[in-house]
C-alpha cells in the first residue's frame, strides 16, 4: 500500500460525510505525507495504521457530536441517567425508610387487632364466669340466678360473635399494608421501565 | 507507558504545544509524540474537535510551492489551557496522595 492507496481507502470509507469535511481530512493526511517526506512514506503508513480504523474513529466522533447537538434526546438520556443515579443514592436511605414504615404499620395493625381479640376473649371469659357464678346464686334466689346465667350466656355469645368482624379487620388491614408496599414496588418499576423506553 | 491518555489530557497537551507558537499538523504530531506515545491518526480528531470548539484557528501559509496548514491557539483556547493546567494540578496532587500513601501535603 502506498500513500495513494491509503488516501483512496480513507476517501471511500468517508463517503457518507459532507464532501468539504472529507476534503479537509484528505488534505490533512496528504499534507502529512508530504511533510514526512517520500523516504518516510512506508513508515508513515505503518504509523498511521489502517485507514478504515481512522475513518471509523472520525465517524464515531461525528456521531457523538451529533448526539450532543440534539438536546431533546440528550435531556431524556440524562433524566434516565439521573433517575438511576438518584435511585442508587436513595437506596441506603430509601430502603430503611420504607422498611421502618412497613414495620411500624404492621406493628400498629397487629397491636390493634390483638387488643380487639383480647377484649372479645375477655367478654367470653366474663360470660363464662357469670354462668359459673349463677350456679351459686340459683339456690339462693332463682330469678337472680337465671338473670346472671342469661347475662353470662349473652356475653359468651357476644364475644364469639365479635371474633368474626375482628377477623375481617385483621385480614383487611394486613392485606392493605402488604398492598401498599407491593404497589410501591410495582409503581417504581413501571416508572423506570417507562423512562428507559423513552430513552431508546 | 502504562497510563492511558484521555481525550481531555490530549486536548490539554495539544493546546500547551500550540501556546508556544503556531505549527502545522506533522510538526505538531512529532512534538506530541516526543512526550507521549500516541498514534499519528489520533491527532487529527483532536485538532478538529479543538477547532470546532474555537480553541484554535487555522491559516494557510505558502511553503515550497504548496500550502501548509498552521494551527494557532485562540484566546479562548488559552483560557481553556489555564483551566486544564489548574485541573491537572488538583488531579496530580490527588493521584500522588494515593500513590504515596497520603504522606504528601500532610
Amino acid at each position: 500500500m502506498n500513500k495513494f492507496d491509503f488516501l483512496n481507502k480513507l476517501n471511500n470509507k468517508l463517503s457518507s460525510i459532507l464532501p468539504e469535511e472529507r476534503k479537509e481530512i484528505i488534505d490533512y493526511y496528504t499534507e502529512y505525507f508530504i511533510e514526512a517526506g517520500e523516504h518516510n512514506e512506508e513508515n508513515v503508513i505503518k504509523e498511521l495504521g489502517n485507514p478504515v480504523v481512522i475513518a471509523n474513529q472520525y465517524l464515531s466522533e461525528l456521531a457523538i457530536k451529533e448526539s450532543k447537538e440534539n438536546p431533546v434526546s440528550i435531556r431524556k438520556g440524562l433524566s434516565a441517567f439521573w433517575i438511576i443515579i438518584l435511585g442508587i443514592f436513595a437506596l441506603p436511605i430509601g430502603v430503611p425508610l420504607v422498611a421502618s414504615l412497613a414495620f411500624a404499620l404492621v406493628i400498629s395493625a397487629a397491636s390493634i387487632v390483638l387488643s380487639l381479640y383480647i377484649s372479645s376473649i375477655t367478654i367470653i371469659i366474663a360470660g363464662i364466669f357469670l354462668v359459673f357464678i349463677s350456679m351459686f346464686i340459683l339456690p339462693i334466689g332463682f330469678p337472680t340466678g337465671i338473670l346472671t346465667m342469661g347475662i353470662g350466656g349473652v356475653l359468651v355469645g357476644l364475644g364469639i360473635l365479635l371474633i368474626v368482624p375482628i377477623n375481617v379487620v385483621a385480614i383487611k388491614s394486613f392485606t392493605w399494608i402488604s398492598n401498599i408496599f407491593s404497589k410501591n414496588k410495582n409503581g417504581g418499576y413501571k416508572i423506570a421501565k417507562k423512562t428507559l423506553k423513552q430513552k431508546y | 507507558m502504562n497510563f492511558q491518555l484521555g481525550a481531555s489530557l490530549l486536548d490539554a497537551c495539544v493546546l500547551a504545544v500550540l501556546s508556544n507558537g503556531s505549527t502545522y499538523g506533522y510538526s505538531l504530531t512529532q512534538k506530541i509524540k516526543e512526550i507521549i506515545n500516541i498514534s499519528d491518526s489520533t491527532l487529527y480528531t483532536v485538532l478538529r474537535r479543538l477547532q470546532k470548539e474555537n480553541y484554535l484557528e487555522t491559516y494557510d501559509e505558502a511553503f515550497e510551492g504548496r500550502n501548509r496548514r498552521y494551527y494557532e491557539i485562540t484566546s479562548s483556547g488559552l483560557n481553556k489551557l489555564d483551566e486544564y493546567k489548574s485541573e491537572w494540578k488538583t488531579f496530580k496532587n490527588s493521584i500522588e496522595k494515593i500513590l504515596h500513601g497520603g504522606f504528601i501535603n500532610e
